[in-house]
């Protein structure tokens, strides 16, 4: 394939100029964006600013929906309309913020659908899906049935289902993971386990973007931060220059004060 | 009780990671609602083959597995002496050969492609709408081969169509197996699943969910036709239609046998590549897209295929109720939803109904016939009732 051949320091994803529209709304206005490998950018705002729209398009969603789209999305170089769908999937995983599942798929074989765009055999695929579940606190629940987990149990499940997708020796790059509110219903220890996961990722050289709605989350575990307003780009920069009063002010409407966390340095509102 | 215990014990071994080193079959046990599905498979291939056999024994005639067993395989010569059936006068070898193999081969044969195909695109359907609860009719197939079929038997007389269908139509005869009302069923069947999927396809793709609607309404719109062509029709289309509209398999030939079986080879030929596919659509159409599935394409060979499984159906058995909706989901509760298993599952499951469904309903008032639509639905709808009081259990 020849991906391997990329440069590190090279952005993977660049977005530019990204438009999105349905109808009369303007979902997203001119965005650009530019993520390197092995970095983690969170997307924060306002309920509405369009994030999920935002991850939704760099997924290559809109190809398949009545949506406007415009503008450039390109991975590796290439225009994301360019891959072939299965390509694309051994190198893009997604988590959306909400699932339909609602078959009674034990929670081993939601994992292992992960391993769907690979032929890697089924002891690999097998293996993989044991380390997931090890790696996302699942393993005892391997052979409950999905649909009777609770919430964030779910979440768990399809985190370790994207997390199977992209596993894979280096070398396989470049590999991207999109998250949609990857911690939302989940309790501290495994949104803990969850970051976790996500940096061993970005150790690797994957590059993730996620929406995050808890802001000192995503300041503890990001290198980049992007602000969206209404579908407009507010700011985009280093967690130190974003967490700012007058940038959380500029975002929520709110009034907060940043103080230093005490173990890590990092800054976190309050 | 045991149910907890097997639970437990699959918890432990499950925790104490034995799980990773064993064989598939293994871990599906420790699903422990679950059956093993190649031995459901087995034990459902023997059943579907006893229930060939009784279905050629059994019949207004009834004959000993002896002679079915010679009809079908040839006499020797031992055997030449009449054979004596229950209750009735002896018959001789060529009355039991002919009964056999130009009655009831070809019929219960039939009956097994038919419910065989009802069953994979029950499956198919429910996968494909993500709905457990979704049936094949869904997409207005049924609806409109109705319509068809009722069209021709009220405005189907020979000097309507006389010079451009062949003249063996009218004399009651039938092409490739069917009659011109199966062909009048098919006509409608295929033209309104087209309808339907041309009404749910823009650009963007086609809309499951608006499928489901102009379905519905297709649906609605064949049925008020029927209604009317019923209005419309003397006492005898009225019957002739109303008995189509039940099911029934007493048209069966080796003709219609061979159409129905070469649609099953197809459907069993290209399905099996399609079930992965099928399982990851489950998750939602993005999802699967993201995990590398052409979901457009899937989209439009299932579809295909299903239009093709119960138009075809319909047309050679008339409407059989039941068997898309409830073979499927007694399968996935007892092996779960992989499709892998599931589809060829389904198949045998209908296959079997629809035999001893099409059994009962030639013996339960021989030596007349039941239409075999009463018999699918009043032996489905209490055992899918019972199993309803266990759904919990299976994750429903």
């Amino acid at each position: 394939m020849g991906f391997s051949l990329i440069d590190f320091a090279h952005s993977i994803l660049t977005v530019e100029r990204l438009n999105v529209a349905i109808d009369a709304a303007q979902l997203l206005s001119d965005i650009d964006l530019q993520i390197e490998q092995g970095e983690i950018v969170s997307i924060i705002g306002p309920n509405g600013a369009g994030k999920t729209t935002l991850l939704r398009a760099i997924a290559g969603d809109f190809f398949h929906t009545s949506h406007r789209v415009s503008g450039d999305v390109q991975l590796a170089g290439r225009a994301l309309d360019q891959w072939p769908i299965a390509d694309k999937a051994r190198h893009v995983s997604f988590l959306p913020q909400f699932s339909s599942l609602n078959f009674p798929f034990i929670v081993f074989e939601v994992i292992l659908m992960g391993r769907a765009p690979h032929s890697t055999g089924d002891t690999e695929d097998r293996r993989i899906v044991a380390q997931v579940a090890e790696m996302m606190d699942l393993t005892h629940l391997l052979s409950r049935n999905y649909t009777q987990l609770s919430g964030g149990e779910k979440q768990r499940v399809h985190l370790a289902r994207v997390f199977a997708q992209l596993w894979a020796e280096q070398g396989h790059e470049p590999r991207v993971l999109l998250l949609d509110e990857p911690t939302s219903s989940l309790d501290y220890k495994h949104q803990y386990d969850v970051m976790q996961a996500i940096q061993n990722f970005a150790k690797q050289g994957v590059a993730v973007i996620q929406v995050m709605h808890d802001v000192n989350l995503a300041a503890q575990y990001s290198q980049k931060i992007v602000g969206l307003v209404g579908g407009c780009m507010k700011f985009e920069g280093g967690v130190e220059a974003i967490m700012q009063p007058q940038m959380m002010h500029a975002l929520f409407g709110i009034t907060v004060d940043v103080v230093r966390n005490p173990s890590s340095g990092l800054p976190v509102i309050v | 009780m045991l149910t907890l215990k097997v639970l437990l014990h699959a918890r432990a071994l499950i925790t104490s990671g034995a799980v990773f080193h064993c064989e598939r079959s293994s871990l599906r046990s420790l699903a422990a609602h679950r059956i093993n599905p190649i031995k459901l498979g087995i034990g459902c291939g023997f059943l579907l083959l006893l229930a060939i056999l009784a279905a050629i024994a059994m019949g207004s005639v009834a004959l000993p597995l002896s002679s079915v067993h010679a009809a079908l395989f040839g006499f020797d010569d031992s055997a030449k002496a009449p054979i004596h059936v229950l209750g009735t006068n002896e018959i001789s070898e060529f009355q039991v050969q002919i009964i056999v193999q130009e009655l009831r081969l070809p019929r219960v044969l039939l009956a097994a492609c038919i419910g065989a195909m009802l069953g994979i695109s029950g499956a198919v359907m429910q996968g494909l709408f993500r709905n457990p609860l979704a049936d094949p009719s869904l997409i207005g197939v049924t609806a409109g081969a109705i319509a068809g079929a009722s069209l021709i038997i009220v405005f189907g007389s020979a000097d309507f169509f006389i010079g451009w269908l062949p003249a063996e139509l009218f004399a009651g005869g039938a092409i490739a197996g069917m009659t011109l009302v199966s062909l009048g069923a098919c006509a409608g069947g295929s033209l309104t699943v087209w309808l339907v999927y041309r009404l749910a396809t823009t650009s963007a793709g086609t809309s499951v969910s608006t499928m489901l609607l102009a379905g519905i309404a297709i649906t609605a719109l064949t049925g008020s036709l029927s209604s009317w062509l019923e209005f419309t029709a003397d006492n005898t289309m009225l019957r002739r239609i109303s008995i189509w509209r039940m099911g029934g398999l007493d048209g069966a030939n080796y003709a219609g046998l061979i159409l129905a079986a070469s649609c099953l080879a197809i459907i069993a030929m290209v399905l099996p590549r399609c079930a992965r596919a099928l399982n990851l659509l489950l998750l939602g159409e993005s999802e699967a897209r993201h995990l590398g599935v052409d979901v457009e394409r899937l989209k439009l060979v299932l579809i295909v295929l299903v239009a093709l499984a119960v138009g075809v159906s319909v047309a050679l058995a008339g409407s059989i109720a039941f068997i898309g909706l409830i073979v499927p989901h007694i399968m996935r509760m007892l092996v779960g939803p992989d499709h892998r298993y599931l589809l060829p599952l389904a198949a045998l499951g209908g296959a079997i109904l629809l035999v001893i469904a099409d059994c009962l309903a030639r013996i339960v008032i021989a030596p007349a016939e039941l239409p075999v639509g009463i018999i699918t639905a009043v032996l489905g709808a209490p055992f899918f009732i019972s199993l309803l009081r266990y759904r919990h259990e299976y994750g429903f």
